[in-house]
């Protein structure tokens, strides 16, 4: 049976006969919402109602636990934050500690990242030792670091002394209360931005370094050259990720300095726990949190709109 | 000797030293641990004169047989355990079910809700703590396990996560399922969830250490003692560190809520590392 | 056993439209094998028979009735695919046992279907092992055992042996044409290798651009190509195909002329030619021959030695490159000149828009 060759028609854009929402289509939408309700009840819930609410509350004169002040304040207490010395104290200082800790972070995490990646038992133990310190908990972390810093029973005080100076009194001292928070964080959070350079490195095809070995190429040229830009993205990534986090600084700042001294280690999140759960103002504590989740927000964006212009040059 | 092998040679030497350099700073760093340690098995009056030495002589385990009897560490640790556990197994169920409607299935508005829950992942815990703090109040449900593990358990980087790695299974697999006559639930359940392991292990690490480390919710939503999870407790002991406790019971405790995490680090690192690698890709 | 028919059967994507107008019937244990090049849609086509895309205009029907709303899994099909798609954390017994599980068969009845596919497919001494410990011959045994045990009314194979080696598809083969005789069942077969095609089917349909160029039997094809396409798809080496101009017609008989001005004599459908029409020859390698006093010459530029048979690549005094197929242990030198005489066998004739003018029975003078 041999078919006539076909005359191929050309293409139209003919409607379909058939309605797309067949009854197949539709069972597995039903399945979908299935599968998807769990997450979503839990998700609008206890992060999309509650972050809508916080707004509400943020318009209210709030009290933590006299039901009877909720009072329509409208813009009120975004006018009072405007005026508030202490706010500003407290943007400034948590700018400050990302000035601080985000550079050092990572460029830290990156040398680190590049001095464990390849092979050896010495490299593991060391990468090992590295990671380690980001699990434990800010609590165990602010108790160690508390310790080690202590003008009296510390680590790094004897080694002054033995040097014949005088040991600084890091956590009490307003030059250096905010450093010190920044070097407790340092070595809390290096772990995360170095595995993930550690993956940025170690996707590198080994074939761009070995073309370079034979283009006879230095050291410090092949990290400028090839390293760096194949890990640009990750970069960026770290770099976001760091912005975001650090702004969000508390379990260090309340439990090593609690804000001291004279307020020289007050950070934003401190501020809106104190303003919240010792001035029981949770109107008001919300309307910083409010300031607080626009200044990250721009920041990231920020960064992220920065990185994709560097991408495009 | 050749150019090039005086450069080798001289690469050996400053490869070498570069690695004795990180060992060096590696030690440095690991330092304060061993300190920490060394002091947790030292006599409390010992410490009272002196905290320095990394070897702990004079050696006691009194600090952490005290633990047991007189503080409220283990009961701290069992709130943890319970907590951790929990809201671990539900970010699982919740997020693999999510991601995998996510990854395969169609429904309407897909694109919308796609969108909303990565909108969330730009929401800070800080944002929401205290509405959450208020509503839990409304409902009384604060001092429970209920209130420290539910706020945490829709995380859209969860979802997103079991998301990325369900599109990775080919296709095919579940059109061979489907003329199978495997249902969508059998099909997520018999052949998705098991080919998922590795993505369903590093989600359910980080969110255990993320659950036993979570600090600032505790904080305020658990005010009794008796409810407080480990590192809350160790939080709420260091403002008296100049008193009663006694630095030896005090760096026992430290240790002590630290020894599950660590444990658990150290035979799962290898699976953080390549958590870490899988959701630097997005 | 059940036939299929295609009634046309058309799929779009948006305004893209990948398969236009698509109708073919497909018989009782009949093995029918579509084929064609990358994306000419014959594994959309396979799929749409399959149920796992939605057909956007047209019918299927599979035993005689419409299945596009039915969902692929109550069609009564099995599909082999090309990438296999074995559950790889069961093990063999467990991925052939899976679907017949699925929808409550009982143990008894499941353990004997597998026992008689593992029997057919030498599967035995694999049963318990899971497929990353296997080959990929091993594991396309394995999906095709998968298959069996659902005893559908439609088999259908997506490229299935793509994957493999040379050799082992050589083995796949004829043991796929082993299994549809043992089997007797419907089989739809996919690939875009025309050797399978040939080998394998008792009628292939030539897809390109979503469009069936020709359905026949495989000889048929051979010898009756429709058009330029399917005369240049099937057979291997390619059809020489040299161009030309008719110099005469009258009736049955033609004369073209080619290549230097070489005439050949053709027998073409009557009416079909006339003088001065341009058209191309189509000569299969194994109709030329190297003969002192030929009336083509060439060039030789390359000389394939297959032990049996030699196949000398030559440019032609037109510049046109042609393949023939030798039989001769000394076959002429490399950068030498040859001439060429053409043999008897079937000559092709095409017209300026590539249909095949050539008398069905022959193109013989």
């Amino acid at each position: 049976m041999t078919a006539a060759p076909q005359v191929r028609t050309l293409p139209l854009a003919e409607p379909r006969t058939r309605a797309p929402r067949s009854p197949a289509r539709r069972r597995e939408g039903l399945t979908a919402f299935l599968f998807l309700a769990p997450f979503l009840a839990v998700y609008l819930l206890f992060l999309i109602y509650p972050f809508f609410k916080g707004i509400w509350i943020s318009l209210h004169d709030w009290d933590l636990m006299d039901d009877s002040i909720r009072e329509w304040w409208g813009f009120l207490n975004y006018s009072d934050l405007w005026a508030d010395p202490i706010f500003w104290q407290a943007t400034r200082n948590t700018l400050y500690f990302v000035a601080l800790t985000v550079p050092s972070m990572t460029v830290l995490s990156l040398l680190l990242a590049l001095a464990v990646s390849g092979g050896g038992r010495v490299r593991a133990v060391c990468r090992t030792i590295f990671l380690m310190s980001s699990v434990f908990s800010v609590t165990v972390v602010t108790l160690i670091w508390t310790m080690v810093l202590s003008t009296d029973r510390g680590l790094i005080a004897p080694v002054f002394q033995a040097l014949g100076f005088e040991p600084i009194n890091f956590l009490g001292s307003p030059t250096w209360a905010m450093p010190s928070l920044t070097v407790t964080t340092l070595w809390w959070g290096v772990g995360l931005p170095m595995a993930l350079f550690l993956a940025a490195l170690g996707a590198i095809p080994r074939e761009l370094y070995e073309a370079a070995e034979l283009d006879h190429a230095s050291r410090w040229t092949v990290f400028w050259r090839i390293t760096l830009p194949s890990i640009r993205h990750t970069l960026v990534l770290v770099l976001i990720l760091q912005i975001v986090g650090q702004f969000q600084i508390f379990g260090q700042a309340q439990l090593m300095t609690n804000g001291g001294p004279s307020g020289m280690t007050r950070t934003l999140v401190l501020y809106i726990y104190d303003t919240a759960f010792r001035d029981w103002l949770v109107g008001y504590a919300a309307a910083i949190a409010l300031a607080l989740f626009a200044m990250m927000f721009l920041f990231s964006m920020l960064q992220l709109w920065l990185g994709r212009r560097g991408e495009e040059s | 000797m050749s150019a090039a092998a005086t450069r080798s040679g001289a690469r050996l030497w400053v490869d070498r030293l570069l690695v004795a350099v990180t060992a060096l700073v590696a030690l440095l760093w690991i330092l304060p641990v061993v300190w920490v340690l060394a002091m947790s098995l030292k006599p409390n009056e010992v410490l009272q004169r002196s905290t320095w030495g990394f070897v702990p002589t004079p050696f006691t385990l009194d600090n952490y047989i005290s633990l047991f009897r007189v503080s409220q560490v283990p009961r701290w640790l069992m709130n943890s355990a319970i907590v951790a556990v929990v809201m671990t197994v539900a970010v699982l169920v919740v997020s693999s079910l999510a991601g995998y409607a996510f990854a395969r299935l169609r429904f309407p508005f897909k694109r919308t809700l796609f969108v909303l829950m990565i909108a969330g992942l730009m929401i800070p815990e800080q944002a929401v703590f205290l509405p959450l703090h208020q509503m839990f109040a409304d409902w009384g449900v604060h001092n429970t396990h209920f209130s420290l593990v539910t706020p945490r358990v829709a995380v859209p980087i969860g979802v997103f996560l079991m998301m990325q790695f369900f599109r990775a299974v080919p296709k095919e697999l579940e059109e061979a399922a489907e003329l199978d006559h495997a249902s969508r639930f059998t099909i997520f359940w018999k052949i998705m969830l098991p080919l998922s392991l590795p993505a369903l292990t590093t989600l359910g690490l980080f969110t255990f250490i993320h659950a036993w480390n979570d600090f600032l919710w505790p904080l305020v939503s658990a005010t009794r003692a008796d409810m407080y999870t480990v590192t809350l407790g160790l939080g709420s002991i260091q403002g008296n560190f100049a008193q009663s406790l006694g630095l030896g019971s005090m760096m026992a405790s430290a240790v002590f809520a630290s020894i599950p995490i660590v444990v658990l680090f150290l035979i799962f690192q290898r699976y953080i590392v390549a958590g870490v690698a899988m959701s630097a890709g997005k | 056993m059940a036939d299929v028919a295609l009634r046309g059967v058309s799929k779009s994507y948006g305004t893209v439209d990948v398969i236009h107008d698509v109708s073919l019937d497909v018989g009782h244990g009949e093995f029918v094998v579509f084929v064609g090049p990358s994306g000419c849609g014959k594994s959309t086509l396979l799929r749409m028979i399959a149920g796992l895309e939605e057909v956007t205009r047209g019918d299927v029907l599979i035993g005689g009735a419409q299945v596009n709303d039915v969902a692929a899994r109550d069609r009564g099909v099995a599909m082999v695919f090309q990438n296999y798609a074995l559950y790889p954390h069961m093990s063999v017994r467990e991925n052939m046992a899976f679907g017949l599980r699925n929808i409550g068969t009982p143990r008894p009845e499941v353990d004997q279907r597998i026992a008689r596919a593992a029997e057919i497919l030498q599967l035995d001494p694999y049963l318990d092992r899971k497929p990353r410990a296997m080959s990929g011959g091993q594991r396309q045994r394995v999906a095709i055992g998968r298959a069996i045990v659902r005893e559908p009314e439609v088999f259908l194979f997506d490229e299935p042996l793509s994957n493999l080696d040379a050799a082992l598809r050589v083995q796949m083969r004829t043991e796929i044409a082993r299994l549809h005789h043992r089997l007797g069942a419907t089989m739809i077969y996919v690939t875009h290798d025309q050797t399978e095609a040939m080998t394998m089917a008792d009628r292939i349909v030539v897809l390109r651009a979503g469009v069936i160029e020709q359905v026949g039997a495989p000889l048929d094809l051979y010898e009756r190509p429709a058009n330029l396409f399917v005369a240049g798809f099937l057979g291997s080496p390619k059809m020489n195909f040299l161009q030309g101009r008719v110099t005469s017609a009258q009736g049955t008989e033609a004369e073209v002329e080619v290549a230097g001005g070489v005439r050949l004599p053709v027998r073409v459908r009557a009416g079909a030619a006339s003088p001065g029409d341009g058209v191309t020859l189509g000569l299969r390698p194994e109709l030329f021959t190297v003969a002192p006093d030929g009336p083509i010459l060439g060039r030789i530029e390359v000389v394939e030695q297959l032990g049996s048979t030699q196949l000398a690549y030559a440019t032609l005094a037109d510049g046109t490159p042609a393949v023939a197929e030798l039989r001769d242990r000394r076959p002429p030198a490399v950068g030498s000149e040859a001439r060429f005489a053409i043999g008897p066998g079937i000559r092709h004739l095409f017209d300026a828009q590539g249909h095949a003018i050539t008398l069905p029975e022959g193109g013989l003078p």
